[in-house]
């Protein structure tokens, strides 16, 4: 400690004219701003020589005091002067590096303080944040220091490690750039750089000040030693560093349905043959699994962000979606689902979108990017029709010639899409504040108004050719989970007197008259999420999930009573999204309905809740 | 001190740069209170050993103990009983002489100012110019200032009189020999000024390729070192020198010369006797002679 202070010192001593230069640069800006007149842009000018002087002095300070303060005795091979004394290895170079620092950082107080008075609010406006601000006066000249000693130290040793020192300099930038592209190309962008730059800057300045001390301590008065050590402990570390990484991206990337403690939502094809997963995140990595149900089989599709709207047709035979690489070609996939392996085909596509809707032969896709709209052949992704469209809720095939599309501004519109005229004529139209919940058979339920606190929310079903509200009924509470048909046009409906309450189980028949409810009351610590399941004979499936997806609880309801008739913890239905379940009225109650149980996707045998896994496979 | 009681010593020291190898095997001691003068010619290896020495440089293999420890894993401790004059002085060059005092005695346990003023008054060095800006002779007197200042129990010089002058140099010597008969104190010497040091020296070890191929004391190896003359023998007649040891051997116009190395006066007068030699000479030799002969083209000693 002795020998680092008498270093330090002595550093400090020789250097200190950075201090002279510090305060000279913070003066002038001060000067000009007080001595220009206002009328001649003095403050305007002090204050552009203040933000140059602020930013820039740090930067160079640390820069030359880095590229020297131990680089200069390694080049000159003057290091052996303090290693002949009874000097430790740590404390040269911690007495060095020390007053290097000290001195930049000192450098940096003086010219902001000094040229303080310049800023408004009496420090440099560098960030939105004070926090940036010292981050920046503090943090960067730092890491300038420690940089440049690294970089001096191998370029003025004047070793024949130089060269390789490169090579390993462009081999780390390369995979690092390749795992960045990995992670990048997987949609984990955001939440990635948040958990991994952090660590990999840190680790990276860690690796640059081992290095730099290893280049001292054994090196000791030998350059090329020095050089060597330097060297070793630099690229090693790195090496490390990236090893790290790579598994961390291989962790990532990794992620399965089976997975351990992956916690996926899942959405069913209308058969039940395949389910779509959309697994939580990894470190913002969220793909896409199409899986096959009775096998477990998956196919990988990419990321949440890259691939959208799997869509299926009624039979559950064809799916398409589009994937959108962020460094690859944008592509129309279509994949036929006859057995356990699905048949994939990739199309280019020139423009981006998002499958609204496919066509019950799977030979034409609706495709929608915000602001047109475009209907594709899915083998070929030639464009049959476009139109503008904005607002975009729902749409549906009519055949292959006619797609009713639902815009929702201001309420919501049915209109129908010709595809040979390319005219679209309005069909439907519901003010208020509309919220789909199912469409079957030509007709639609919907969510007509945002409720009172005396009726409630009121249920309206339309006919979507016709566009008229058939029944319309007022439910009475303020908050609907969801409403759906059984087979038989009674409508089932979830709802609850506020966001926050218990729901109610309710079974309305098709004149909107209410004939069966039954409380339900959730033990979640936190307001429950009810799911449709489906209907099982005569046993109605809903589930819940609490708000961060950790608890699950089905419930198994008569379907003539709504009669809770049993109860099972941790599994909730797939999601059905209504729009996968078209088909003739009774090919609900025959679709076998998936659980997902703890990672796993299950059946479970309504009468007696025998549980039969689905097996995940990659 | 090591149970061997050296102050300085290397057990099988090598060293290696690439594939040419600085010094190989290289076992010597550096008794307390010597003068161990270390000879070689330019990369025969002598600074590699001092650097090791020293705990400057890691050896490839061996080791190099300073006052009883492995001085790679000791240095900074050992070193604060060591004061050292590189071959290079490279202390830094903006600091002026009092400066290059002052940052030294605070790494030191003891430091004697009076003696680091008086030596710079006598060595006619400036206090305010800086280190850099002196001559090479100036710069060396410093480094000889600050190396005795703490009153290291060991002296490591190495070649401090390169590029000096003969006044420096023996200015130089001067101040060893008053620092010697003052404390005792052992030293550890490189050189190519063999005049200088011949009247210093206790020990001599001599490398050559790497290799220590004498080590003894100044004394002994004087006495075993001698240049024999002798008148050419009849034709058809050929000196043998057996039972001596011979380093080298020429053939003069006035008759034969050779340095043996194992000089002994009894077996001299007897191989005489035997051999029918005439005129015989019988010379001793100088430190540089013996360098010479040891060191130089052919030389070598068995």
């Amino acid at each position: 400690m002795r020998g680092a202070l008498a270093v330090a010192s002595r550093e400090v001593r020789e250097r200190r004219g950075v201090l002279w230069v510090a305060a000279l640069s913070g003066l002038l800006p001060l000067l000009l701003h007080v001595l220009l007149p206002a009328g001649r842009g003095g403050p305007d000018v002090g204050f552009f020589f203040a933000v140059a002087a602020v930013v820039a002095l740090p930067i160079a300070v640390g820069l030359t005091l880095g590229a020297s303060v131990i680089a200069r005795d390694v080049a000159e091979g003057r290091l052996g002067f303090y290693f002949a004394r009874p000097l430790s290895g740590r404390g040269i170079w911690a007495g060095k590096m020390g007053a290097a620092l000290l001195l930049t950082l000192a450098a940096t107080g003086l010219v902001t303080a000094i040229a303080s008075p310049v800023f408004p609010t009496g420090l440099p406006p560098v960030g939105p944040a004070p926090s940036l601000v010292l981050l920046f006066l503090i943090v960067v000249p730092l890491v300038c220091v420690i940089a440049a000693h690294v970089g001096a130290v191998l370029l003025r040793s004047r070793s024949g490690l130089l060269p390789y020192d490169l090579a390993a300099g462009v081999a780390v930038l390369a995979v690092a750039a390749w795992l960045a592209w990995l992670l990048l190309a997987a949609g984990a962008t955001r939440r990635t750089a948040e958990i991994v730059i952090p660590p990999l800057v840190l680790g990276t300045l860690a690796a640059l000040v081992i290095a730099g001390a290893a280049q001292v301590v054994a090196g000791r008065g030998d350059a090329r030693r020095g050089h060597r050590a330097l060297s070793r402990t630099l690229w090693g570390s790195l090496a490390a560093l990236l090893a790290f990484l790579g598994l961390f991206v291989a962790w990532v990337l990794g992620i399965s349905p089976s997975s351990p403690g992956v916690r996926p939502i899942v959405e069913s094809s209308p058969d039940g043959a395949y389910v779509v997963t959309y697994l939580h995140e990894r470190a913002g990595h969220e793909p896409v699994f199409l899986v096959h149900a009775a096998t477990g089989r998956f196919l990988r599709l990419g990321a949440q962000q890259t691939t959208t709207g799997v869509r299926f047709t009624a039979d559950g035979k064809t799916a398409v979606w589009v994937e959108s690489p962020p460094f690859g070609t944008r592509s129309l996939v279509k994949a036929r689902l006859e057995g356990p392996e699905p048949v994939v085909t990739r199309t280019e596509l020139s423009e981006p979108g998002r499958p609204l809707a496919l066509s019950e032969d799977g030979s034409r896709v609706l495709l929608d990017d915000r602001s047109t709209l475009s209907v594709r052949e899915t083998d070929t992704a030639r464009v049959v029709a476009r139109a503008p469209g904005s607002y975009i809720r729902g749409a549906t095939f009519l055949g292959t010639r006619t797609v009713r599309v639902y815009r929702h501004v201001d309420g919501i519109t049915g209109s129908d899409w010709d595809l040979q005229t390319g005219k679209m004529i309005e069909r439907v139209r519901i003010a208020s504040m509309p919220w789909v919940h199912d469409v079957r058979g030509g007709r639609m339920i919907v969510s007509q108004d945002r409720g009172s606190s005396e009726s409630g929310v009121t249920l309206a079903i339309y006919d979507i050719e016709t566009g008229r509200s058939q029944v319309s009924f007022p439910i009475g509470d303020m908050h609907v989970d969801f409403a759906r048909w059984l087979d038989d046009g009674r409508v089932v409906v979830v709802s609850s007197p506020r966001f926050d309450d218990d729901a109610r189980l309710r079974i309305f028949d098709a004149s909107g008259q209410e004939i069966a409810a039954t409380p339900l009351a959730s033990p979640a610590r936190s307001r429950s999420w009810w799911r449709w399941g489906g209907q099982a004979g005569d046993t109605l499936v809903l589930g819940y999930h609490d708000r961060k997806r950790e608890g699950y609880e089905t419930v198994f309801a008569d379907a003539r009573t709504a009669a809770v008739k049993r109860r099972e913890a941790q599994i909730i239905p797939v999601f059905q999204p209504w729009w996968a379940e078209r088909g003739d009225s009774a090919a609900r109650s025959r679709r076998p309905i998936l659980y997902f149980e703890r990672g796993r996707v299950v059946t479970v045998d309504p009468a007696t809740g025998a549980r039969t896994r689905v097996p995940w496979q990659g | 001190m090591s149970d061997t009681g050296a102050v300085l010593a290397t057990e099988r020291l090598s060293v290696r740069y690439g594939s040419r190898a600085a010094l190989l095997d290289v076992s010597l001691r550096v008794p307390p209170g010597s003068v161990f003068v270390l000879l070689g010619r330019n990369g025969a290896g002598k600074s590699s050993l001092v650097r090791c020495a020293l705990g400057l440089q890691r050896p490839d293999s061996g080791r190099a103990v300073l006052f009883g420890a492995d001085v790679w894993r000791t240095r900074a401790k050992a070193l604060a009983r060591v004061g050292v004059v590189p071959e290079e002085p490279d202390a830094p060059p903006d600091m002026t002489a009092r400066e290059l005092a002052s940052f030294c005695r605070r790494l030191y346990a003891t430091w004697d100012d009076a003696g680091v003023a008086a030596r710079l008054r006598r060595f006619d060095i400036p206090d305010d110019v800086p280190f850099g800006r002196l001559s090479k002779g100036q710069k060396g007197a410093v480094m000889l200032a600050l190396c005795l200042a703490p009153r290291p129990e060991l002296l490591v010089l190495d070649d401090p009189t390169l590029g000096l002058d003969a006044v420096a140099r023996r200015a130089l010597y001067d101040e060893l020999i008053g620092d010697l008969a003052d404390r005792g104190t052992t030293v550890f010497l490189t050189t190519h000024d063999l005049d200088g040091v011949e009247r210093l020296a206790t020990h001599v070890a001599i490398l050559k390729d790497a290799r220590l191929v004498l080590d003894e004391e100044m004394e002994a190896m004087k006495a075993r070192f001698r240049r024999i003359r002798c008148a050419r023998p009849a034709p058809g007649d050929r000196a043998a020198w057996t039972p001596f040891v011979t380093v080298s051997e020429r053939s003069r116009e006035w008759g034969l010369e050779a340095v043996v190395s194992n000089f002994e006066e009894g077996a001299f007068a007897a191989f005489v006797a035997q051999a029918g030699l005439r005129d015989v000479e019988v010379g001793t030799l100088s430190l540089e002679e013996v360098f010479v002969s040891v060191a130089g083209e052919g030389g070598g000693v068995s």
